[in-house]
């Protein structure tokens, strides 16, 4: 049960840290410090990508799960 | 009980005697007299000749819509090039009256059986208020588009970047682009003619109240399964409308092309051109239709779930190599870029890199050409659609003799 609620949560925090970095990103790109808005960019994707996953192989599992329960009965 | 509804087979003959009758009286009035007067060649002329071909066509397949349509822009388009005029107020009684003789004749020749059923005063009344409702709602949102339209290069001054502005200036500059908008505009009225306003007219005497609560039933779930299916209007005229505008920038790329076959002057060599022009617009138009409707389509299958590890393993390579590159080329430098990459440390230092001088100026060098780019490419659109005019014009002296 404990693992069902974690990973969502580690996906959502991986999500809201991409959306933050993607806007520092922003920020540096206008203070014209090239490489490091690079790096940041992505750092944002791959959190993106990561909490985005995450999230989709956790609700998959919940389906899958859910269904074999359906078709024991 | 048979109810006039979207798509009932009518008949042949009596459609088009019904049609032709009100258009009898105005035929020798029509977009004729402006269409000699004006030179074909000039803007004007070659809007009446559109406006005329929908006309053609909407007494030649006993369209209701099509003919209306004509004559609306007819009026406007009087209005816009020469003020006001006597023939605004025949055009626009025409139209009425064509929406009214066609719509209350033909039930009584199509359904005389159960008309005497269906006539009551209520449901006059009812679709009376019905109608001025959608027309009040339309002429509404049309106000409303106009100001849109007639404000839109203000607000695209003031919010999106200078390379869109010049975007959109070479599109209404050129006057095939121009066109291109009044067609559009046109098939929006079209549509809304056509499905909501005219179906409610020709109603009018048959309406009853079981028919109206199935109408709206019918409307809202088929409107509800369209748009999930991406078949509603506004999908599929997104999707057209994006096909124009890539036709519109392609041909800028095909212009040398065109150059090429010119001096053979053969028609199947500028068939050839053309074929090569629309189906290339049309594949770079369906790889980008794909790309639209996978972001927005429902990715979920019951039947069959897939997880893609793809975007995070390419986004992890990228994160690995650019980290690689910069551990190579500037050691000292790495921690303070990711410490400043990850908003920590905010001092900005000059750094001696070469590597990261290089990454700033092709960033620099980018963004320069990008624009300057764009622009040029912009000029030589301009270019590329005055000879396609004087092409045209080529073709009309060719064809009319001129």
């Amino acid at each position: 049960m404990g693992k069902d609620v974690v990973s969502p949560i580690i996906g959502s925090l991986l999500i809201g840290f991409s959306i933050y970095i993607f806007l520092w990103a922003v920020q540096l790109m206008i203070m014209r410090d090239v490489p490091s808005s690079l790096l940041a960019t992505l750092i944002g994707f791959v959190s993106l990508t990561g909490g985005v996953s995450l999230i989709r192989t956790w609700s998959l599992t919940r389906y899958a799960s859910e269904s074999e329960k359906k078709s024991e009965e | 009980m048979k109810f006039s509804t979207r798509g009932d087979k009518e008949g042949k003959f009596f459609p088009l005697l019904i049609l032709l009758i009100p258009n009898m009286f105005f035929i020798y009035l029509l977009n004729l007299n402006y269409l000699f007067s004006s030179s074909l060649l000039d803007f004007s002329g070659l809007l009446f000749v559109v406006i005329f071909i929908f006309w053609l066509m909407g007494v030649m397949s006993g369209n209701i819509e099509l003919i209306v349509l004509s004559y609306i822009f007819s009026s406007i388009t009087i209005f816009s090039l020469y003020g006001f005029d006597h023939l605004i107020i025949i055009y626009t009684i025409s139209a009425v009256l064509v929406v009214f003789i066609t719509g209350s004749i033909s039930p009584l020749i199509w359904q005389k059986a159960e008309v005497k059923m269906l006539y009551s005063y209520r449901s006059f009344l009812i679709s009376i208020i019905l109608v001025s409702i959608i027309v009040a709602m339309y002429l509404g949102l049309s106000i409303v588009i106009a100001n849109i339209v007639n404000n839109v290069y203000d607000v695209i001054l003031a919010t999106t970047p200078s390379l869109f502005q010049v975007v959109y200036m070479v599109f209404i500059k050129t006057r095939i682009g121009a066109l291109i908008f009044v067609v559009v505009f046109i098939l929006i009225t079209y549509y809304l003619l056509k499905n909501y306003v005219r179906d409610v007219i020709i109603d009018i005497f048959l309406i009853r109240r079981e028919h109206v609560s199935s109408r709206i039933r019918y409307l809202i779930e088929n409107e509800l399964n369209d748009t999930l299916n991406f078949k509603d209007f506004f999908s599929k005229y997104f999707f057209r409308t994006i096909l124009f505008f890539i036709m519109y920038f392609m041909y800028g790329f095909l212009y040398p092309i065109l150059k090429l076959f010119l001096p053979y002057k053969s028609l199947p060599l500028y068939t050839l051109w053309f074929a090569l022009w629309f189906f290339s617009s049309l594949l770079i138009y369906m790889i980008m239709k794909r790309i639209i409707r996978r972001l927005f389509e429902k990715p979920y299958t019951p039947e069959k779930p897939r997880l893609s590890y793809m975007g995070l393993v390419f986004s992890s390579l990228l994160l690995i190599a650019y980290i690689l590159a910069l551990t190579i080329y500037a050691p000292n430098h790495l921690v303070d870029v990711t410490m400043k990459a990850l908003g920590i440390e905010q001092t900005s230092k000059t750094v001696n890199n070469g590597f990261l001088d290089f990454i700033n100026k092709s960033y620099i060098w980018f963004s320069d050409n990008l624009y300057s780019g764009m622009e040029s490419y912009v000029e030589y659109l301009i270019e590329a659609y005055g000879f396609l005019e004087d092409v045209i014009t080529d073709l009309f002296k060719l064809l009319w003799g001129g």
